[in-house]
């Protein structure tokens, strides 16, 4: 087998990096571990590699999707062991596999917000939830108000004693990509008073089935 | 909770927050018991910038080789992380342990160039840290300077308890090594006992054991130690086999861009060339090579802990490093494989180099670069810059005969005797490159030639010929910046010129004394800090610091100073004899040239320090092996 997708968590400091910064240091572990990475053709050869989603600065992600083709059959628990030896621990590698679907028909994302220590009300906050006001969103044709509603497929507050999670599942594809800061952009817009911290992680990439 | 702990939840909102976090592959971390002293080593300007200096990688490898030493990496934060600190009441922390800097034992700094001094105080500040030497206790780190702007300290003298001047690869060790050697001899630590202790050991001055007096004038009358025991001239330290100098297996990997994220291969330390106004040329004598063998394995060791894909193959003028077609040879036999590139900054490119730079760069082509410095060939002999017009010329033809199009020249305003005339010889100079271009028949259809002039102004530094004299005026340096422009008449040469205004501050601090310590600390008031960056640097600023400190800056950068007054810096010893800088001098103001040390020796003083190249006149690793 040549062709894999690996399944990562990104966690504690390496939240902080960006996307680019990931890609190099996912290249440059499996240099160091000695993986024969495939290289494009032409005048400035790349290996072929591709992340599912880019992960924003600063958020966790728990099941975050890898595609590479290696130039050499290789078996996946081999890859698997030379992947976990190389790369630094705050980037956890849960499986390798075939790939699967294809990353193009990547569909939502999952993701939970925490608020520590946050005593808010998790009626309120479902109820704003429903019918998140409009917000200013960046996209290709400049900032303007958008109605982020079409892109909740569900929200949910959950008050679990001590910490308060928002727990989302937004679309991720082509235009209809939405970061969950702009749903807590929303909840303020509503005049629900969230605390300045919080974090946000991302749990799943779902396909579209 | 450590500092870094506290800053983490609010990274979030600032830039880059990668820079702030540690982590990264190959950092170093020591269990706290068995340690005797810690060291937090800071670059004084941003995580990128920092992480990409080669002298940190070597020196954090040789503290850390000490098993009781732990040495840390800190960085200067940007300005929306200095504020949210502060804001915070965070006090600035060392990367690995997250530790604040306030509890080392040492916290250093090295000193790469003038315009970061600003820096040195804003992290001390964010460090919460007395920024003068004076004010600390026994309970604060001592705060130790080194690199090359530590030549001369004496600006950035009060806020330093002492300086390693040198080579740190020993210097500095050394300096960790007294201090745990002291604490485990004296029951109570005394600062001022220590410091005193410490100024015995080699390259290492302790300013405030100097008294300097003044004349009415203003210049220096006497530098002096304060006791008998403490050294009158501090001599710098000198690595004496490079070969098997520590050089890290093993270096932090940053997981964020930085400005050289690769692998950087020190093939040679110093240069023989000896152009008059360059500091690195003088202070890093002897000229040492390494063997190509270290070099490969070396480079090899770091690739696997690294995973880089390019090695740059660094010394202060590779094409002089003698085995250089070998070491490419070797390196490519693997390198290839693995898809690493290799680059060779500052190349001269005659045609012996032009096959090695086809061997190293495949199909991807790079513009061609070369640093005349200046004009026209009787200033060139000036400064002793040995490159002749028809050199560059031959150069170029050969380059565009294999299809390059960019040519890029860097050139000086201000040197000594310069007129009018070699101002105008930069533009000829440019207008002969694109005559050359045009006479090659086969040059490629519809692509026209770039050839880019940039130009700065000559910052006369100490320990070099041009330390005497004094630097263009401002309106003086304008003036001809201006006459260059109007004497480029084609639209094939692109102009740029440095902001005279940034060279005039670090001429001021180039051959400072310890005098001006008070307008840096008027400077950090004013809240100036990244002085290195366009978007922060302030001349008005800058200005009203001299105000307020009644200093008058013009003393420090435009005066021609006598060859027997005394300097602020002649208690430095760099290696180079002061009889030697004098007669380069004179020689400059002749015109006469003064051969590199492959082909004579000009007895510079840097042969007792026993290398090759002085002791037999070779450079070349393998003869020296040979004949034992």
């Amino acid at each position: 087998m040549t062709d894999f997708r690996i399944i990562f968590s990104k966690k504690g400091s390496l939240a902080f990096i960006s996307h680019l910064d990931l890609t190099h240091t996912f290249i440059r572990a499996m240099k160091r571990a000695g993986i024969p990475l495939k290289y494009s053709e032409g005048f400035n050869p790349r290996p072929k590699m591709a992340f599912g989603l880019p992960l924003s600065v600063g958020m966790e992600g728990e099941n975050e999707i890898l595609d590479v083709s290696l130039s050499k059959d290789t078996d996946c628990k081999v890859l698997l062991q030379m992947l976990r030896e190389s790369l630094p621990g705050e980037i956890e590698i849960k499986s390798v596999s075939e790939p699967g679907q294809k990353i193009k028909n990547i569909k939502y994302a999952r993701y939970r917000v925490t608020f520590d220590g946050y005593e808010g009300d998790e009626s309120v906050l479902n109820a704003v939830l429903e019918n998140p006001p409009p917000v200013m969103k960046h996209s290709k044709s400049g900032e303007r108000l958008t109605d982020i509603k079409p892109m909740i497929f569900s929200a949910k507050a959950q008050n679990d004693g001590g910490s308060f999670h928002i727990l989302l599942t937004l679309t991720a594809y082509d235009s209809m990509n939405l970061n969950p800061e702009y749903v807590i952009k929303s909840i303020i817009e509503a005049g629900i008073n969230l605390p300045e911290e919080y974090t946000i992680t991302r749990t799943n990439i779902i396909f579209d089935e | 909770m450590t500092p870094k702990e506290q800053a983490y939840k609010y990274l979030k909102k600032v830039s880059k927050p990668a820079r702030y976090t540690g982590g990264e592959l190959n950092q170093i971390i020591k269990d706290k018991s068995g340690i005797d002293a810690r060291f937090a080593f800071c670059f004084p300007d941003t995580y990128e910038i920092g992480m990409s200096n080669l002298g940190i990688k070597i020196l954090y490898d040789c503290l850390n080789a000490e098993e009781n030493i732990w040495c840390e990496r800190t960085y200067a934060p940007w300005p929306d992380m200095g504020e949210l600190l502060k804001e915070k009441d965070i006090p600035l922390y060392a990367h690995e342990s997250g530790d604040a800097l306030y509890d080392f034992d040492f916290l250093g700094f090295t000193l790469q160039y003038e315009m970061s001094y600003t820096n040195v105080l804003y992290v001390l500040s964010l460090a919460k840290i007395p920024l003068l030497a004076s004010e600390r206790t026994n309970e604060h780190p001592i705060v130790i300077g080194g690199g090359p702007c530590s030549y001369n300290p004496e600006p950035v003298a009060d806020f330093f308890d002492a300086f390693s001047i040198g080579e740190g690869e020993t210097g500095l060790v050394d300096a960790v090594k007294c201090y745990i050697n002291y604490k485990k001899t004296h029951k109570d630590f005394d600062r001022k006992e220590f410091l005193r202790e410490l100024s015995h050991v080699k390259g290492c001055y302790v300013p405030s054991l100097y008294d300097v007096k003044y004349k009415e004038n203003g210049e220096i009358s006497q530098i002096s130690p304060k006791y008998p025991d403490v050294p009158s001239i501090v001599e710098k330290c000198c690595v004496k086999d490079f070969d098997k100098a520590r050089f890290p297996a093993k270096a932090p990997v940053p997981f964020t861009e930085t400005v050289h994220d690769r692998i950087m291969l020190e093939c040679a330390r110093g240069c023989m060339r000896g152009c008059r106004f360059c500091q690195a040329g003088i202070i890093y004598r002897p000229y040492r090579a390494k063997f190509p063998e270290t070099l490969n394995k070396q480079a090899y060791s770091l690739f696997k802990s690294s995973g880089y894909e390019e090695i740059s193959l660094t010394s202060l003028s590779i094409s002089d490093y003698p085995c250089l077609m070998e070491l490419v040879d070797a390196l490519k036999e693997w390198t290839d494989g693995e898809k690493i590139g290799i680059s060779l900054p500052s190349m001269r490119i005659d045609s012996f180099e032009a096959k090695i730079m086809e061997k190293v760069q495949g199909v991807r082509k790079s513009g061609l670069t070369f640093a005349p410095e200046a004009g026209t060939q009787r200033l060139r002999d000036v400064i002793n810059k040995n490159l002749t017009e028809k050199e560059i010329l031959d150069g170029c033809r050969n380059a565009f005969s294999t299809g390059r199009t960019n040519v890029k020249l860097y050139f000086m305003l201000g040197l000594p005797t310069e007129t009018d005339e070699d101002v105008a010889g930069i533009a000829n100079l440019g207008q002969n490159i694109v005559n050359v271009y045009y006479e090659n028949p086969n040059r490629p259809k519809g692509k026209s030639i770039e050839v880019t002039i940039s130009v700065s102004c000559l910052v006369p530094k100490a320990h070099t010929p041009f330390q005497w004299f004094g630097q263009n005026s401002l309106d003086e340096l304008r003036r001809k910046q201006m006459l260059l422009k109007d004497a480029i008449t084609t639209r094939k040469i692109r102009y740029n010129w440095h902001e005279a205004k940034v060279s005039r501050i670090e001429a001021v601090f180039a051959r400072g004394d310890r005098r001006l310590s008070k307008v840096l600390l008027e400077a950090h008031a004013l809240g100036m800090k990244f002085d290195a960056w366009d978007e922060y640097f302030s001349y008005e600023n800058w200005m009203k610091a001299f105000e307020n400190a009644c200093i008058d800056p013009s003393f420090y950068a435009e005066r021609d100073i006598s060859f027997d007054e005394i300097l602020p810096w002649d208690h430095i010893g760099c290696g180079v004899s002061k009889k030697f800088l004098i007669d380069e001098a004179k020689r400059a103001l002749s015109g006469v040239t003064t051969p590199d040390c492959l082909t004579k020796c000009s007895a510079c003083g840097a042969a007792k320090y026993g290398a090759s190249l002085c002791v037999k006149r070779d450079i070349n690793p393998k003869n020296i092996e040979s004949e034992g």
